[in-house]
Parts: C-alpha cells; structure tokens; sequence
C-alpha cells in the first residue's frame, strides 16, 4: 500500500474497511495463540504499529521494520500512547534492505501482515529467502495478506463486493491493493512448509503459520 | 495478450492518474552486451511502452522499477518511484553478473525522488542523471553521456498540450454524459442538439485554452481560463441572437461555459509541466473551508519561491544538472551556483532533495 503513504493517518480505517473489520480480530487472535513473553518477533511492514504494540504488550521483543517515514511518525505516537518503549524497537528500512541487517537466525517469530501483496514477484522471492535466512529454525513465519480467491463462484462474489470497496478506498485513503496469487507454491518453493492455514472474506485474506523445511526431514 | 496490452494502454492513456503497473523486470533492447548502458524507468505501462519506441537502434538494458504503475516525474515527487525503487530492481534483476560496468542511467525528472549518494552507498552503483526526453538518449549514449542544456529542460509543445485536453476532455465527457441520459429520459427539453451544444462548448474551451496557454499574457492559469471563457461567453451569447433556438437552451449554454470554465481553471497550470501549479496544499484545504477553491483565488505561488544560501553552497552543479526550467546559473568566479530565474522555477523539489550541501530552500 505505497500509495497510501501520504495519508499514513487514514490507514487503520481504510484497511478495517476493506477487511470488513477482520484485520483487527486477526490480529488479536494471533497475539492470543502464538505469541508467548520474550520471544523475539520481527514484523516486517508494521505500518502504523497497531500489530506491533500488541505482541509488546503480550511481552515479546518487537523489532518493527517501515520504509515510509510517514508511516512510523504515526507508529512511534502510538508506541508512546502505551508507553511500550523498552519492548518495541522501530528501524526505518525497506523490505530489500533486509539483507544489511539482522543476523542469521535471530528471531523466533517473523510477522508480515498485508505487505507481501505490496511487493513485486521478485522481490516476494527475495524476501521470503532473507526470512529464511534470519529466523531461527524452530522458528515460525506469520504472514496475512490478500488472495485472489480460486473457486469460481467466491470469485465472483469477491468481484462483485470488492471493486465499489476498493473504489471507495482509493478516493478516501488512497489504498489500493493487489492480491497474491499462487502463493503457497512460491512458499514451498522457499524451503519452507504450510503447517496452519485459514481463508476469510470469500477466501480473499489468508492467514498462514509457517516453519522452516530442514534438510533432516523435521 | 497483445489485445489487453493495447486496451490497458488506451485507457493508461485517460485515466493515468490512478496507475496502471506492469511486473518490473530487465529489458534487453536490441543486442546488449557488458558493456552495453543502463537504463531506468518507472513501471507505468504508457511510459515503458514510449521509452521502448524510442530506443530503437541502440543496445542497452532497461530496468523497469517498481512505482505502483506511476510515471516517472509523479512517482518521483509523490514519493511512489524512489531510491528503494531502484535498490529493488538492481537487486533482484540480477543486472550485476550481466554487465561490467557499473553506472546508472536514471531520467532526469526521477530527480525529486531518487537520491545517487545512497544507491552508491547501497549498491555500490554511479547513478547519473540522463536526459528528460526519451528521444534525447540516443544522442545523449553518443555524446558519451553528457547532455546539453537542451536535452535538460521540460517542454510543452503542442502535442503535449492536445494530449493533456484529451485526458481532459475523455474525463468531462464520461462525468457529463451518463447523467445526462439519464436525465434526458424524464426531461424532454434535454434532447440530442442540446447535448451537441454542450460538448463543443466542452471542447472548444479545454482544447482551446490548452492550445493558446503560451500565448495569453497573465501570470495566474485561473485569470487564463477565465479571460477566455469569457470570448467563449460571448460568442455564445452572439449565436442564439443569431439563430435563436430558446430561452432554455441560452441559459443552459451560459451555465455550461460557467461551469466548465471553473473546472479546468481550478488549477489550469496545475496541469501543465512549465508553470507552477495555482493551488497548494495549504490553499487547497482552506480553500475547501471557504469555497475559495471554486470562486477563484487570484494568489499567486502559493508554494514559495526558491532561495540559495550562497555562503554554503559548495558548486557542485547537481542544481544545473537535475533543474528541468533553467532556473540556475553558475558563477566561475566564485564557483558558486545562483538563481538566473526564480520566476521560471516550478517547485519540482528535485534541487532542493539533490543539493549536497543542502543549501536550496523553498520557502
């Protein structure tokens, strides 16, 4: 959602309108289940932080990672609502800077919620390599984002509902979006493996949990 | 395929404000080898699609970066084809095992938003600034990548200037129309001459006062638009004397030539790439407050003038290279760059954002 930058303020309510108000329950229910005290957890894409300051408050060690200025000048007034400070540190960089930080095998959660579809093919494929690369290998990746659903008549559905969304969106927020396709082939693709999987919306947004595939079958 | 391509260029064409992308990627142009330049651009489909016309006959790579399917020059300014944008495609396109050598060649107008010190610091890459044109490149590759001031300034010749009321026009004619026939079918007196009669007002103003931009005199694109929407007043008001048709018909004339007249001279020089937009940010939504923005506000650079801090200025010409309007001059005597024309200067930002002693301010 690059072409959201300059309105950063607007972003929390265009994406709850355009999830119908599910991203935040996601959110919720992935702070609930999976995350656990002092873990360390890198949310790539953290946008506005909303994310962010609720793994902090469960206790986990956030590293927050935004290209856009605008986006962490909201991040860091709503860090300092809650005064989480110690836990949450944010780093201004974008997602194909990823290989100049962060050591190997550093973290044991790695969040991306709706940034995948931001990122061109290429780039998808480079970062899922630098993900690989720095989470630990019993660590796990969560990553929501929005598909394009595959059966014919969710499909339609999803035209029919989402294109006067959509529209709506990009004249107040300037959101637009572009939906993922064969996602979980590249995922395979990247060494790594599905072990949880969940469609919302019309199979339109799709939370996954997935783990690192070691060469020693584990 | 081929069929999809051509339609979403056509409607790229009139609706390019929204973005229309296609997948970044590395473009062989004509036999490359690793010494053969690189190139550049943004992933609007329109612009690939030109630049791609004009590099017949050379060899080189093209770059296609990331920009959310934004132009270069309004990607570049409103922060959609940036420095991460290149870091992106030269990373990921693998151009470093294809050639050589190792320079960039970025458009000119990509200045506002794409900074070299950092993708040499990043990539380890020279960026250079190449002409604004495409058509400019082949003579810019042969003039061993100097360009003359020429190749560096914005133009809007005419058919820049038709291309633009195209846009325009294509856009009025879809908000007027469909409501119209609408209308029509419950109104009687809204009857097909009618709607002839607003569409050549429609164009004879659009395309008009694009046509004759250069040539009024007056500082404010508003009082442009205006002065001629008047003529146009006239000569409406002259034909139903003429041939009178009825009192409906005049009053409706006279409410679509206010109307239309108002529409494209909210930001008449908004439109154009040599004069400096008539509303800025600030005007725009106080002008939203008190309607200003519809009944005219004759204020002129609402965004500041440019100003050089001469005491900090270290001559290093980036202003001359990456300014589009000639708006620099640079002293030998005391190796100092200096404004020649203020009054030229369209608040691209690309000095202010380029300058590496950060001594340009907009105030």
């Amino acid at each position: 959602m690059k072409s959201l930058e300059r309105k950063a303020e607007k972003y929390d309510h265009g994406i709850k309108l355009l999830t119908f108000g599910k991203l935040p329950k996601i959110k919720q229910a992935i702070t609930e289940n999976y995350i656990e005290p002092n873990v360390k957890l890198l949310d790539i894409g953290m946008g506005t932080g909303t994310f962010t300051i609720l793994c902090a408050k469960k206790g986990a060690k956030v590293t927050g990672i935004d290209f856009s200025d605008k986006m962490l000048e909201v991040a860091k007034e709503n860090i300092k609502k809650v005064s989480l400070d110690e836990n949450i540190q944010l780093i201004k960089m974008p997602i194909i800077n990823l290989d100049k930080e962060f050591i190997d095998k550093s973290f044991d959660i790695i969040t991306a919620l709706l940034c995948f579809s931001e990122l061109y093919s290429k780039e998808q494929d480079y970062a899922l390599d630098q993900i690989f690369r720095i989470l630990k290998d019993d660590g796990q990746f969560i990553l929501v984002d929005e598909v394009k659903p595959k059966k014919f008549g969710k499909k339609v559905l999803y035209f029919i509902i989402r294109i006067p969304i959509s529209f709506i969106n990009f004249l107040k927020a300037h959101i637009s979006t572009n939906p993922l396709k064969d996602l979980e082939e590249k995922i395979e693709d990247h060494k790594f493996k599905i072990i949880e999987q969940k469609l919302y919306l019309f199979d339109s947004l799709i939370f996954m949990r997935i783990k690192k595939r070691l060469n020693n079958g584990g | 395929m081929r069929l999809i391509e051509r339609f979403r260029l056509f409607i790229a064409y009139f609706f390019r404000f929204v973005g229309f992308p296609i997948e970044p990627s590395i473009i062989k142009v004509g036999t490359p080898d690793q010494n053969s330049p690189v190139l550049i651009t943004a992933n609007f489909n329109l612009t690939v699609e030109r630049l791609l016309k004009n590099l017949r006959g050379i060899d080189c790579y093209v770059l296609i970066a990331p920009s959310n399917g934004i132009n270069v020059w309004c990607g570049a300014c409103g922060g959609d084809f940036t420095t991460d944008s290149v870091i992106s495609i030269v990373k990921t396109s693998g151009i470093n095992e294809i050639v050589s050598h190792r320079t960039l060649i970025l458009p000119q107008l990509s200045a506002p938003g794409i900074n070299p010190v950092i993708i040499k610091k990043e990539l380890g890459w020279d960026a250079k600034f190449g002409p604004v044109y495409a058509k400019d490149i082949k003579g810019y590759i042969e003039n061993q990548f100097e360009k003359t001031d020429e190749q560096k300034r914005i133009t809007f010749p005419l058919k820049k200037r038709t291309e633009m009321a195209n846009i325009y026009f294509f856009i009025v004619l879809l908000l007027f129309s469909i409501p119209y026939w609408i209308a029509a079918i419950f109104l009687p007196m809204l009857n097909l001459l009618l709607y002839l009669e607003t569409l050549i007002i429609s164009i004879t103003i659009i395309y008009g006062s694009l046509i004759v931009l250069p040539s009024i005199p007056s500082n404010s694109g508003k009082i442009k638009v205006l002065l001629f929407g008047v003529i146009i007043l006239f000569l409406v008001i002259f034909f139903h004397i003429i041939f009178y048709i009825n009192l409906f018909d005049l009053i409706w004339d006279i409410i679509i030539v206010i109307l239309v007249t108002l529409i494209v001279g909210e930001d008449f020089h908004g439109l154009t790439p040599t004069y400096k937009s008539d509303l800025g940010e600030k005007s725009w939504t106080q002008g939203k407050k008190d309607m200003k923005v519809v009944f005219g506000k004759f204020k002129l650079q609402p965004y500041g003038a440019i100003k050089i801090n001469q005491e900090e200025c270290i001559g290093c010409k980036v202003c001359l290279d990456v300014c589009p309007r000639d708006v620099y001059r640079f002293n030998e005597l005391n190796n100092k760059a200096e404004i020649k024309q203020a009054n030229r200067c369209i608040n691209c930002n690309a000095c202010v954002n380029r300058c590496l002693a950060n001594c340009l301010i907009i105030e």
